[in-house]
């Protein structure tokens, strides 16, 4: 009996050509239901339902041609946050669920990471390109042909295509991350996971407006809505290196 | 021949459970090797471990010549669908048969279409709203159409009815034996499996007790049979894996070949000897560790298992000792 040869097989070009981060995004995108039509349906509902409340508007008198009717419209967030809940769901889903098959289907933890984050955010680019196009339709279609805001909005950049953009990549790319994370914590630790994170973002948080509440008026006047990208990525990236973290020592199951 | 899979006192421990205990086996390539044992003997485990789903606590293991632990080089020749797969929520078999080529370079559209349709799998309910032998079918198809150079199948069967069982080992010879790669599998269905091993590993207790071809496995015990007093008298000082009495006789499975000498005091002892199969050796392995503390009289006509004397037990510490 001998034992087969370690060096023919050691070549990092066969590493290369093993690894499994595409067919980890194919096995994600698989999925076109959950990832891809779902968002739709779910902004298309925020549409029909965003515009239903502002037809009541202007049904109770409202003058929709003022600037102030369009400032108080732009204070609008809905459809900023509609999706947030779902994208969260949708990153512990692709961690959690997945994981099991990937594996399964001879993919390491660290492929099956790095292709979950890529698909991660290639979905944040679907996501945002379908957001600019609808921002573009409803400024073509002087915001759906009846005053209509819901893109055009103060938290998506108030018809900047430029923030709404980096906005919705952001954003949509945070909330599958942050899901992520979970869904790793999960695999790792079981329901102590994702309890311990939240126990230690709150605390986190809770610190973090304690100090800052007496000087709370010299931040505010400083802030730049640059802070809240920086603030995405970093966040990114630490939910990321979380998810390969756990993953790193999560058994299947 | 060289090894595909080499593994030198493996442990794996969980909290204070120990699951494996200095496992130690080689699988060579392009073989059908058996990993048999009772439910609780470490089988999956061991599973998990070489396809790299597992770490282990301690120990070596090598699959084809790397470490399995988030080896992409062994992650990409492997195939490892477990008993308890999880799949995603709206997972169906149109899904696998799209993405399993992207997985696996030697995958076979083909074969994978024709066994889900002869397993009839459907094709619209998603996977974990199958039954489990729907579920166990999904894995079959992915295991197979997979080619992969290490295939591990986990108590395969499950939930499987007569004939897609016989469907699945006629398909996995035929396949085989035109593309020969490793294959590990644990069973407890060893009489309808048997004629696909080449090689088994009987585990117990998370520690190996037996490793060796079938044939050897076969020959590695013998059965004995005659009324209670002869039989006893027959096996005292012999390593008994289990014995078995109904009224004023007895049958026993020893362990050990029958030889000459042993044909002989059969002979002069009036008791019958006989050939055993796997199925026999490995359920009598199981039974003698579950009752290797228990000592029972067949004299009054109850069942018992496990060694006769004390003696027995010591050698068979001694042996597993030196096995290991």
């Amino acid at each position: 009996m001998t034992t087969a040869p370690l060096t023919a097989r050691s070549r990092p070009e066969e590493a290369r050509a093993a690894s499994r981060t595409a067919p980890v995004v194919r096995l994600h995108f698989a999925r076109r239901l959950n990832l891809l039509l779902v968002p739709l349906f779910v902004i298309a509902v925020t549409l029909a339902v965003s515009i239903v409340i502002q037809v009541a508007i202007q049904r109770a008198g409202v003058d929709v041609g003022t600037v102030e009717y369009a400032a108080g419209a732009r204070q609008n967030p809905g459809v900023a946050w509609a999706l947030s809940g779902y994208l969260v769901a949708m990153g512990v889903a692709t961690v959690a669920s997945t994981f099991p098959l990937a594996a399964a289907l001879g993919t390491t933890r660290r492929d099956f990471a790095l292709g979950t984050a890529l698909t991660h955010a290639l979905t944040a680019l679907y996501l945002t390109a379908v957001f600019v196009g609808l921002l573009g339709l409803e400024l073509l279609t002087s915001h759906w042909f009846g005053g209509f805001y819901v893109f055009d909005v103060n938290v998506l950049g108030a018809g900047d295509p430029a923030v709404l953009a980096a906005a919705a990549f952001l954003g949509s790319w945070l909330a599958l991350s942050v899901g992520g994370v979970f869904g790793a914590s999960w695999l790792r630790f079981g329901p102590r996971g994702p309890l311990a994170i939240s126990v230690v973002t709150i605390v986190v948080v809770a610190v973090a407006v304690l100090l800052a509440v007496p000087s709370i008026a010299a931040v505010a006047d400083a802030f730049r809505p640059w802070w809240l990208a920086v603030a995405a990525v970093v966040l990114i990236a630490v939910s990321v290196s979380g998810t390969f973290g756990f993953l790193r020592r999560a058994s299947v199951r | 021949m060289t090894t595909a899979i080499e593994i030198t006192g493996l442990s794996r421990r969980y909290g204070s459970t120990t699951a494996l205990d200095d496992v130690a086996f080689d699988v060579e390539e392009g073989t059908i090797c058996g990993l048999l044992g009772r439910n609780g003997a470490g089988k999956t485990t061991t599973l998990s471990v070489v396809a790299g789903q597992e770490r282990p606590s301690g120990g070596l293991v090598r699959v084809f010549g790397h470490d399995p632990a988030d080896d992409s080089r062994v992650a990409a020749r492997t195939s490892f669908v477990k008993d308890d797969q999880r799949w995603p929520d709206d997972f169906r078999m149109r899904e696998v048969l799209a993405v399993g080529p992207a997985f696996h370079r030697g995958w076979d559209a083909e074969l994978a279409r024709s066994l889900a349709a002869d397993l009839r799998v459907p094709e619209k309910t998603p996977v974990k709203k199958m039954s489990r032998g729907q579920a166990s079918a999904v894995a079959i198809v992915i295991g197979l159409a997979s080619r992969a150079p290490l295939t591990i199948f986990d108590e395969p069967y499950l939930g499987l009815d007569a004939t897609a069982r016989q469907l699945f080992y006629d398909r996995l010879l035929a396949d085989y034996s035109e593309h020969p790669r490793t294959i590990l599998l644990s069973t407890h269905l060893i009489d309808e499996m048997e004629s696909l091993l080449e090689h088994v590993v009987v585990l117990d207790q998370g520690r190996v007790r037996l490793d060796c071809d079938v044939d050897d496995a076969r020959a590695s015990a013998y059965a004995v049979a005659g009324t209670t007093r002869a039989v006893t008298a027959f096996l005292d000082g012999r390593a008994v894996l289990s014995t078995h009495g109904i009224g004023g006789l007895t049958t026993a499975t020893v362990e050990g070949a029958a030889d000459e000498r042993v044909r002989a005091d059969a002979a002069a002892a009036g008791v019958e000897l006989s050939p055993v199969g796997l199925q026999q050796v490995v359920a009598a392995l199981g039974s003698a560790s579950a009752a290797s503390s228990a000592v029972h009289h067949a004299d009054d006509g109850d069942d018992f298992a496990g060694p006769t004397t004390p003696a027995d037990a010591d050698r068979r510490t001694a042996q597993e000792g030196a096995r290991s």
